[in-house]
């Protein structure tokens, strides 16, 4: 006989409503009546003062769909997501592993790596976007200083030296990944890569036969919860680059940003957010199918 | 691997060291006490730090109440259409604040809390919660029956089980959000951006943007504001450094196990 | 619902606004019905207004404001100073979030649509002012300010007048270079090239690579030809791929190809190339008239900025047959918000900054030429050749600009500013930029 608190099956619905109850009113205020008010606002010109509303139908829609700016905004997003994935895999796999094979002051190697990704962005890319200068930044100094003055670029007007710029700064916001890595690591069989090392195995050996597949799990949650955070990017390119040059660099979030403080563009801007959400949604949609599938496997 | 690791750290160190040096170039060590002494833009920097803070708690407060309590209904308790709501709960973890800035803005506006700190906390919340709710209903998945066996036998309901048993053992894992809670606090810029005007309310991530036109293009000056820089890392760097195990460890939860 | 809360809105906005009305009638009564010669505002309780701007300097403000508040004891003004584009975004938020602010700066040409329904119109508080305020300033800047706005109600009252691109030069760079004053771009060019040659650490030539700026340059080199294209364009209806803009924006690149300016500028956000010039690191540099400031001794060195000498010019030439030439435009526009309840004391405070005794502390700085008739910079301010040159060459440009300096902001930001630099960095032709904009300008997602 199955032990159920007092009440029957709709007193439970009623104890679990009142438990539910401050979600729902959250959910209710900031998601349920924000889609609904976005896809209203989506259809009209509009200044932030919401009256005087002038009804354009899908218009917005449309000239969102065809702002060549949006579609690189997009892209872009995609493309940091895709950047930042390879960044996590990559640099922040191997800092991970180094990192537990028991070096001294590891705690505060740690720290460091995972500062740049953990104080306010809109400080770090503020300061990322000052050591870009041509002339007096930082990058270009160092790179004169250890007389590679050839590689020196104007980080900021070349699309192809911006997107590197848009690169390096993701390298430095591996910390996520290097969490997940290092929490997950100790759990990984270390003893296999001993064993292995004492056969005479090169670390590239290791790194690539033992403990890429060892952490298959935690390398699917790093591409996911990376490519997640992608679309809440706002500050990393907002105070960077700022989209230099010519929008090159511009993702969703700023462009949203911006057109939101436009002038009257507020109902644009609300039809580029309807549009991104049905993106984001589908990309959550698609993570939930396969940690579904995963926690099946596990 | 040394040298790898240590060269590595120094590239990471590099932004800190460059502002650090810009900070002195000009002026010295007395720019961190004229930033720190004068109002820039009427903004006090001491006041931006506290404002962050408030914020954060209070964030950090809705969070774990919330999806404590949804957590454990969506975990402990039977009810209809319970799997439904629960993926609907986490399927918007996925959206990003700006989508809302628009709605966000109209909504404040409508409840009067424009310059007011709870209206950031606010949105601040729904963001979060998501991942919130993601985390208190994985945890309460992953206690042992037994322990809410012996209480149901005394004829405990679930408000006693939630108060005297899940929240007790959930303790560690609301450490973990409550300190990710409040680093993604201080870290939001856009909110704060378009609902504080009121210089005696900013934030500090928010004042990066506000105080920079009150320091003139004079080499003097230039080095005050990166001086102003520092001192508003600094806070956090100091969270970061007390509460990363706890932060590493609520991330990583959140994460992997479904 | 929705219908309700907007009803609801629009109630609870018309009461504020009478509610502010009122109170400001009210304040209007202590001072004295006329208030007219006396300032009402003497004898009122203490009261605190919010003054919100972009500009000028904070430094240039505070002199006119302690003096104020020396003068009127009850007053304190509480000044929150923006960047100018974070402006552009902050002041409608705070407006339209009903934002208790009392003295507003407003960027006449790029702001007055935005903002002018959160405005109150002179005319509600012309009673506040000298009864013949009108007759103590220029025409041209009032009836600009007033034109600009899209039902022709004049809402604020302009400070001065700027005009751009003005260009800024180390005279002791030059001399130890051995380079004259440039009047062409081959000039310029050469004269880079010494610069470079005698001191490798020197930029010869700078300005901000901002979106915004981007514009400022290419209508200044337009206007060296067709000085109307940029009203023309951005007000006859005219087309941003006309061959006169095809050619000025062949002309800009020109700039950068035959070596007077190194690409490097534009990697300088604003403020940038202001410091790496006052920190006399570069020879030339361009940009608005606002930085004539530069030009004053005692400017420089109440700022520590320490540089012996600044001289001052238009853009050189470009085209055979061009003539320097600049936009211009009233600019530092000052009103009173309708969520403002202390209008009075706000108004008597305008009066003060524009045609009262402030005008004589904020002048010498030289940010604007002042709309209030008959200012002109002492032998104190501008003490040498070069600066007393510099500052007649740009006041006879401003005087003498062919168009308007107007711009449609989210469409520079959007469009133009990044159209313009892909010229640059040789992404598009001009003509292709060119057909881009006209493009773009006729979408509708750019509403003028």
């Amino acid at each position: 006989m199955s032990k159920k608190p007092k009440g029957g099956r709709r007193g439970q619905a009623l104890t679990a409503l009142l438990f539910l109850l401050p979600l729902l009113v959250f959910y209710g205020i900031y998601y349920l009546y924000s889609f609904v008010f976005l896809v209203k606002v989506s259809q009209q010109r509009v200044s932030l003062t919401f009256i005087n509303a002038v009804d354009v139908g899908l218009e917005n829609f449309r000239l969102v769909l065809t702002d060549p700016i949006f579609q690189t905004a997009l892209l872009n997003t995609f493309l940091l997501a895709g950047v930042a994935i390879l960044a996590g895999l990559s640099f922040g796999f191997v800092i991970s592993v180094m990192l537990a094979t028991g070096v001294r002051f590891r705690q505060t190697l740690y720290a460091i790596f995972l500062i740049p990704s953990l104080i306010p962005l809109s400080l770090f890319a503020t300061v990322f976007g000052q050591m870009l200068e041509t002339q007096d930044g930082m990058f270009n100094r160092m790179l004169r200083a250890i007389g590679l003055d050839a590689l020196q670029q104007d980080w900021l007007t070349g699309s192809g030296s911006a997107y590197v710029a848009v690169a390096i700064l993701l390298v430095y916001l591996v910390g996520l990944p290097i969490m997940y890595y290092t929490s997950d690591i100790p759990a990984a069989n270390l003893d296999l890569v001993e064993a292995a090392l004492l056969d005479g195995a090169n670390a590239w050996q290791i790194l690539r036969l033992m403990l890429f597949p060892l952490l298959r799990t935690t390398h699917i949650t790093v591409i996911l919860s990376v490519l997640l955070g992608s679309f809440r990017a706002f500050d990393v390119i907002y105070f960077s680059t700022g989209g230099a040059p010519g929008g090159r660099t511009n993702i969703v979030g700023v462009y949203i940003y911006n057109s939101t403080l436009g002038n009257d563009r507020v109902g644009y801007a609300a039809a580029a957010a309807v549009l991104v959400l049905v993106v984001a949604l589908g990309v959550s949609a698609v993570q939930m199918f396969l940690m579904r599938k995963g926690s099946d496997r596990v | 691997m040394y040298v790898l690791l240590f060269a590595m750290a120094a590239w990471w160190l590099l932004p800190l060291v460059t502002v650090l040096i810009k900070s002195l170039q000009v002026g010295g060590f007395a720019n961190y006490w004229a930033v720190l002494s004068t109002r820039i833009n009427g903004v006090l920097l001491p006041q931006t730090l506290v404002n962050s803070l408030l914020v954060a708690a209070m964030h950090a407060g809705f969070v774990c109440a919330t999806a404590a309590l949804a957590g454990y209904a969506f975990s402990r308790i039977e009810f209809a259409g319970r799997t439904v709501l629960y993926y609907a709960s986490i399927a918007v973890l996925a959206v990003p604040a700006t989508a809302l800035i628009v709605p966000v803005y109209y909504v404040t506006g409508q409840l009067g809390l424009f310059n007011s700190l709870v209206g950031i906390a606010l949105p601040e919340a729904a963001l979060t919660l998501p991942f919130g709710v993601l985390l208190m209903r994985n945890f309460g998945v992953t206690v042992p029956p037994s322990f809410f066996e012996s209480a149901q036998l005394d004829g405990a309901g679930h408000a006693r089980m939630f108060w005297s048993v899940y929240l007790p053992l959930g303790r560690p894992v609301l450490i973990n959000l409550a300190s990710l809670s409040v680093m993604w606090s201080l870290q939001d810029f856009i909110f704060p951006s378009l609902l504080l005007r009121d210089p005696t309310k900013n934030t500090a991530a928010q004042a990066v943007q506000t105080i920079r036109s009150a320091f003139g293009p004079t080499p003097e000056q230039t080095a005050q504001y990166f001086a102003a820089l520092v001192l508003l890392a600094i806070p956090a760097v100091v969270l970061i450094i007390i509460a990363l195990r706890w932060m590493a460890a609520g991330l990583t939860a959140g994460g992997i196990k479904e | 619902m929705f219908p309700f809360k907007t009803r609801v809105a629009a109630f609870g906005v018309a009461a504020a606004a009478a509610l502010s009305l009122a109170a400001c009638g009210d304040s209007g009564g202590v001072g004295g019905a006329t208030a007219a010669s006396q300032s009402p505002v003497d004898s009122a309780a203490p009261v605190t207004l919010k003054y919100w701007t972009w500009f000028p300097a904070e430094a240039s403000l505070k002199k006119v404001i302690d003096a104020y508040q020396k003068a009127h004891p009850n007053v304190t003004i509480q000044l929150t100073e923006h960047e100018a584009a974070d402006y552009q975004k902050q002041l409608p938020l705070a407006l339209n979030g009903g934002e208790a602010l009392d003295i507003v700066g407003v960027q006449v040409s790029a702001m007055t649509n935005t903002v002018n329904t959160q405005l109150r119109p002179v005319s509600e508080w012309e009673q506040y002012l000298p009864k013949d305020w009108r007759n103590q300033l220029e025409a041209k800047p009032l009836e600009q300010a007033q034109k600009i706005s899209k039902d022709g109600v004049l809402y604020d009252i302009p400070m001065g007048s700027i005009g751009s691109a003005a260009m800024y030069y180390n005279p002791a760079i030059l001399a130890k270079a051995g380079v004259e004053v440039p009047q062409t771009v081959a000039d310029l060019a050469a004269a880079a090239k010494k610069i470079k040659a005698s001191d490798a650490s020197i930029q010869p030539v700078v300005f901000a690579g901002d979106a915004w700026w981007q514009e400022e340059m290419l209508f200044t080199i337009a206007g060296q030809t067709h000085p109307t294209l940029s009203d023309d364009i951005l007000k006859g209806g005219g087309a941003w791929n006309d061959p006169a803009m095809v050619d000025a924006l062949a002309a800009y690149k020109e700039l950068f190809t035959s070596g007077a300016v190194d690409k490097a500028t534009l990697s300088l956000m604003s403020p940038r190339p202001t410091e790496v010039f006052t920190s006399g690191k570069a020879a030339f540099y361009l940009d608005g008239s606002w930085q004539n400031s530069l030009l004053s001794k005692t400017y420089r060195e109440a700022n520590k900025i320490n540089l012996a000498d600044v001289g001052a010019m238009g853009l050189p030439v470009i085209r055979s047959g061009g003539t320097q030439a600049m936009r211009a435009f009233a600019e530092g526009g000052l009103a009173i918000p309708k969520s403002s309840k202390n209008v009075a004391a706000a108004a008597d405070f305008i009066s003060y900054m524009t045609i009262g005794d402030g005008v004589a502390l904020w002048a010498p700085d030289l940010v604007l030429s002042p709309s209030k008739k008959g200012f002109a910079p002492g032998a104190d301010v501008l003490s040498s050749d070069a600066a007393q040159k510099g500052f007649a060459t740009i006041a006879g440009l401003i005087n003498n600009a062919g168009s308007n300096r107007d711009s449609n902001q989210d469409f520079l930001n959007n469009v133009e500013g990044n159209a313009i630099l892909d010229v640059l960095n040789g992404k598009k032709t001009p003509q292709e930029a060119a057909d881009e904009m006209q493009k773009q300008w006729t979408s509708g997602r750019y509403p003028h």
